[in-house]
């Protein structure tokens, strides 16, 4: 379990000068699904680094299975327990070939070579990059790279993957395919903290934590928010067309469900 | 300025055994106040015919011209093509955001303070108050605020012709709102080619479409064609934008839809009038 205790943390004055994060307090337990939504500079990013210990709270703790992450002999040790994958995969990636990209990770670890091949080429067919092993990572396509870069911390193996936007440049297939990975990940018995700009993507999570100039001020299945409109219209969240489309029909009084989100579930209603 | 494209290709390590080819027989011409949008899943060759059309890669196939004279070498586009790629908030260098956005104008010999108008000028273009964030470190912003910082970088060197490469990733709602309008008024100013998989964003704008498939053309002609016959995403490798996969589920549920189309209302409006036939 990863647990946010009345979390605060504010960037030096010189840098920002504000309060990224005020009084978060949050859980991720084993093989749950958490997404988070938020408008740019919410304090997603700032929630990101918190989780594996990259940043530490002001104030309030963040505790990974019972270690605290101000405790700094123990922080190494969580971060290859939390697996963070950010928003820009060029920075993301060190070697020169796929394989050997993927392979970084665990070879550090000192993980011998036989469970190294499984790691890699798992990973590797978890994002659907199977064939690619000898590709430089140059000569991919930026959606490739952003799923290269979530091949790396899977081969880590970790408790929980923390995903900071990771298909934001990704076309509407590829999304689907990192998302099916994501669910592959949770099905496996990781805990996935997914931040992520895309009403569509939370709709799959258990729970979708909205947060608002630092503030959570939704922390519920997501059911209940996509039902919120005017909620959401404040948060900068707004509905994906498919979601429009939906109120515009209920408006005309054909009963869609709150949950219709996709094109499928809102013709089934018709 | 017209900047035009006549069978143009490009192979990566061409004469090497290592050669993809990687864009091929793509056509199109564009000027102030067009918005061309090159729609294409990933790995078709989107970003290769922006450098292409850009003048940072020559085609290894065909010709790219301006005003009819071939480009040659990045000299010929210096200032007139803005290229804006993805994550260009990677590209924030300087100190503040106020000298960042002014050092590509001044490289290009602008006075001082036409160096000072284009800053703000870009700034506002983007939606970014100039007394707010002038003076902050490019480093101290949010992800969303670095990008709109990057492409005023562009816009104050007050290029002809503006290329997006997927302008909307990674921005929230209404980031993505703001752009999208910021491409529409940008347009009064200079050509627009935006480069994405993000269609529903840009389909409604555009004046025309070209869908790229493993390098080559597979649709061009305006968003009213495309929407026509949705099965076109599909063959690109792109999924059908939810709008219109609901209006072509609707169709097979024995809804009668008089026509496919991305506005919202519209095909509500459609959509209760077809079942209100069926009963």
């Amino acid at each position: 379990m990863i647990e946010f205790s009345d979390v605060t943390y504010e960037y030096p004055a010189a840098e920002r000068g504000i309060t990224a994060l005020a009084g978060v307090s949050l859980t991720l337990a084993p093989g749950e699904h958490v997404a988070v939504l938020g408008a740019n500079g919410s304090g997603k990013s700032t929630l990101v680094r918190l989780a594996n210990g990259l940043l530490r709270p002001a104030s309030g703790s963040v505790i990974v299975d019972g270690d605290d992450t101000r405790d700094a002999a123990g922080v190494w040790d969580i971060r290859s327990r939390v697996g963070v994958v950010f928003q820009n995969a060029d920075n993301q990636i060190v070697a020169t070939t796929v394989e050997e990209d993927v392979a970084f990770g665990p070879e550090n670890l000192g993980v011998p070579v036989p469970e190294m091949r499984r790691r890699v080429d798992g990973a590797l067919a978890a994002v659907g990059l199977t064939g690619l092993e000898s590709r430089e990572p140059h000569q991919l396509s930026g959606g490739q790279k952003q799923r290269l870069a979530i091949a790396g911390v899977l081969a880590l193996e970790p408790d929980y993957l923390v995903l900071d936007e990771p298909t934001s440049m990704l076309d509407l297939q590829g999304r689907a395919d990192v998302l099916a990975a994501v669910e592959m990940q949770r099905e496996a018995g990781r805990g996935i903290l997914h931040v992520t700009h895309h009403l569509a993507d939370a709709a799959s999570a258990d729970r979708v934590i909205v947060l608002d100039a630092g503030r959570i001020v939704f922390d519920a299945p997501p059911a209940g928010l996509l039902s919120d409109k005017s909620a959401l219209a404040a948060l900068g969240v707004a509905l994906p067309p498919i979601g429009r489309l939906a109120a515009e029909l209920r408006a005309r009084g054909v009963s869609v469900p709150y949950e219709a989100m996709s094109a499928e579930s809102v013709a089934a209603a018709l | 300025m017209r900047l035009t494209l006549e069978d143009v290709g490009y192979t990566y390590g061409e004469g090497t055994s290592f050669a993809v080819r990687a864009l091929r027989g793509v056509t199109l011409a564009i000027e102030r106040g067009q918005l061309i949008l090159v729609l294409g899943a990933t790995g078709s060759g989107k970003s290769t015919l922006l450098r292409v059309a850009a003048g940072l890669m020559p085609p290894t196939e065909g010709r790219v011209a301006i005003d009819g004279v071939a480009l040659d070498g990045a000299s010929g586009a210096a200032g007139r093509i803005g290229l804006v790629f993805q994550n260009p908030q990677t590209q924030l260098f300087a100190e503040t955001v106020e000298a960042d956005i002014a050092f590509g104008p001044h490289n290009l010999g602008m006075a001082a303070d036409e160096v000072r108008r284009a800053v703000a000028d870009a700034l506002e273009a983007v939606g970014l108050d100039a007394a707010e964030f002038g003076p902050r470190s490019p480093f101290a912003l949010s992800g969303g605020e670095a990008h709109r910082v990057a492409i005023a970088g562009v816009l104050a060197m007050r290029p002809e012709l503006l290329l997006f490469d997927e302008p909307t990733a990674g921005l929230d709602v209404r980031g993505r709102e703001a752009i999208t309008d910021f491409v529409t008024s940008v347009r009064e100013r200079a050509g627009v080619v935006v480069v994405t998989h993000d269609a529903e964003a840009f389909l409604g704008i555009a004046d025309h479409i070209v869908m790229l498939s493993d390098g080559r053309p597979v649709f061009s002609g305006s968003c009213a064609e495309l929407v026509e016959d949705p099965s076109r995403f599909e063959e690109a490798g792109l999924r059908v934008p939810d709008v219109l996969r609901a209006q072509v589920l609707a169709e097979a549920r024995g809804i009668q839809l008089d026509g496919y189309t991305l506005d919202v209302a519209e095909a509500a409006d459609r959509i209760a009038r077809g079942r209100g036939r069926g009963r």
